[in-house]
């Protein structure tokens, strides 16, 4: 959609559509983390992930192989070390 | 049809001859135009003239400038628009030659002249994405901050919230930002706690206090009080129902620090610590701590190490991360900690080269002067 397009051209967004396929951990709100690979982000920052394992608040580890993130509940992403921002983002742009 | 296309091409043979007849004469009553598209001695009163496709477009182009009614005015604007087509035009009778010749060259002509005037009646195309949006000069506002610190590599302090409290610090250099204060950026350390606000783990926290204390007492009995490597509960500070605190609150009025003279002073701070949040009274907080550090730092870092260790241990059943290298008192750690007016034991510490934070969760930004 448009306003889907305007989000991934003018906010970071960019940055987290570049990862998609890589092994990446999101950190989300409610203290708890995925560590998967990103297969999809939209324009709210949903992600989907797969092949993940689900560390819960108390460090309990789950291994789920779907993993479907609200964008709004998710903190942090921790983007792996191999990729450069600048030209991921100048590269979607 | 053979009959009047004869006639025709007898009158256009007579015609080419002398002056074009009445037929060919555009301003005559006769005029047959079919006879005239076909006709190479047709004389047309403006030569210079655009073509256009069908009637439509010429009354949609004319009809935008309804001051312009005069025919020529009109055309002169149309010329003014449309630069490149002058050079399509050569004169009347070849022009029309062309036309009935080559219709696919003059249907291209005419395409790019109708492609241009769209052109030029778009406005300038400006290309706007992120980082045109980052980079742009004149940037206003509390963004161009932002902007600063990116184009100056500031190192920064961005604030980090959960629900209600502030989670955390992020120290690190900003890469890239959006109006959303989404912030990417390198070299993160990050010093944080997690906020505890289940029953149960209160409950947990509860008894693991009563059992310290307890501890704590058998090891009062025994051991001298400069050697005193207390255990205190990590969950202290934040079991603050009233009354029911006070057996919890014994054991920490023993804090884990070697210099004993300053345990009785310490107790009514730390008891005021207890009952408020440590954000409610940031003044006392650092004080307290910083006193500390300054009569620890003569302290033998040996007692110091057991103190750590035997934290860690207990606190290994509640969380499988340790607060920080053991043994070792990190620099950031204790600068954030008392930014934030918390016990740097009950603080997370982690490093990470890239991060990436949602603006949802961004308190502040501050710039970090060197």
């Amino acid at each position: 959609s448009n306003r889907e397009k305007f989000a991934f051209k003018n906010t970071l967004i960019c940055l987290l559509k570049a990862l998609e396929g890589q092994v990446a951990i999101v950190e989300l709100r409610n203290e708890t983390s995925v560590k998967g690979r990103i297969t999809n982000v939209d324009g709210w920052m949903n992600m989907t992930m797969t092949g993940g394992t689900f560390k819960n608040k108390t460090r309990k580890i789950i291994k789920f192989t779907d993993f479907f993130v609200q964008g709004f509940m998710i903190r942090f992403v921790q983007i792996p070390d191999h990729i450069d921002i600048r030209k991921a983002i100048e590269s979607e742009v | 049809m053979a009959g009047p296309g004869k006639d025709e091409s007898s009158n256009v043979k007579k015609a080419s001859k002398s002056k074009p007849g009445p037929s060919l004469d555009v301003t005559s009553v006769e005029f047959n135009p079919l006879e005239a598209l076909y006709s190479p001695e047709c004389i047309i009163p403006h030569p210079q003239v655009r073509v256009f496709k069908n009637v439509y477009e010429y009354e949609r182009l004319t009809s935008s400038d309804e001051n312009a009614t005069d025919p020529e005015s009109v055309q002169d604007e149309l010329k003014r628009k449309q630069p490149g087509t002058t050079k399509t035009k050569t004169g009347g009778p070849s022009q029309f030659r062309k036309e009935g010749a080559a219709p696919k060259g003059m249907k291209e002509s005419t395409q790019t002249e109708s492609d241009n005037s769209k052109k030029e009646f778009k406005k300038p195309f400006v290309l706007r994405n992120i980082l045109t949006r980052m980079e742009k000069e004149e940037l206003a506002g509390p963004l161009s901050l932002l902007q600063q610190c990116l184009m100056k590599k500031h190192n920064v302090r961005v604030w980090t919230r959960s629900a209600v409290n502030i989670r955390g610090v992020c120290r690190g250099y900003i890469v890239a930002f959006d109006k959303h204060y989404n912030l990417a950026m390198i070299d993160v350390d990050e010093v944080y706690k997690n906020p505890r606000y289940t029953k149960i783990q209160r409950l947990r926290a509860k008894k693991k206090a009563l059992e310290e204390a307890e501890r704590e007492k058998l090891a009062d009995a025994t051991s001298t009080l400069s050697i005193k490597g207390s255990v205190h509960s990590r969950l202290g500070p934040r079991v603050e129902t009233g009354s029911a605190n006070s057996p919890c609150r014994d054991p920490r009025s023993i804090k884990p620090s070697s210099a004993s003279v300053e345990n009785p002073s310490r107790d009514p701070r730390s008891v005021h610590r207890q009952s408020s949040m440590s954000k409610d009274s940031p003044s006392r907080d650092p004080r307290s701590f910083q006193r500390k550090s300054i009569v620890s730092s003569p302290s033998t870092p040996s007692s110091r190490d057991q103190s750590w260790s035997s934290a860690q241990q207990s606190r290994s059943d509640s969380q499988g991360r340790s607060r920080h290298p053991s043994g070792t008192r990190n620099p950031v750690l204790i600068c954030e900690s008392v930014f934030l007016g918390i016990h740097p034991e009950e603080l997370l510490y982690r490093h990470v080269n890239q991060l990436f934070i949602r603006g949802d969760n961004v308190v502040s930004v501050n710039i970090i002067s060197s």
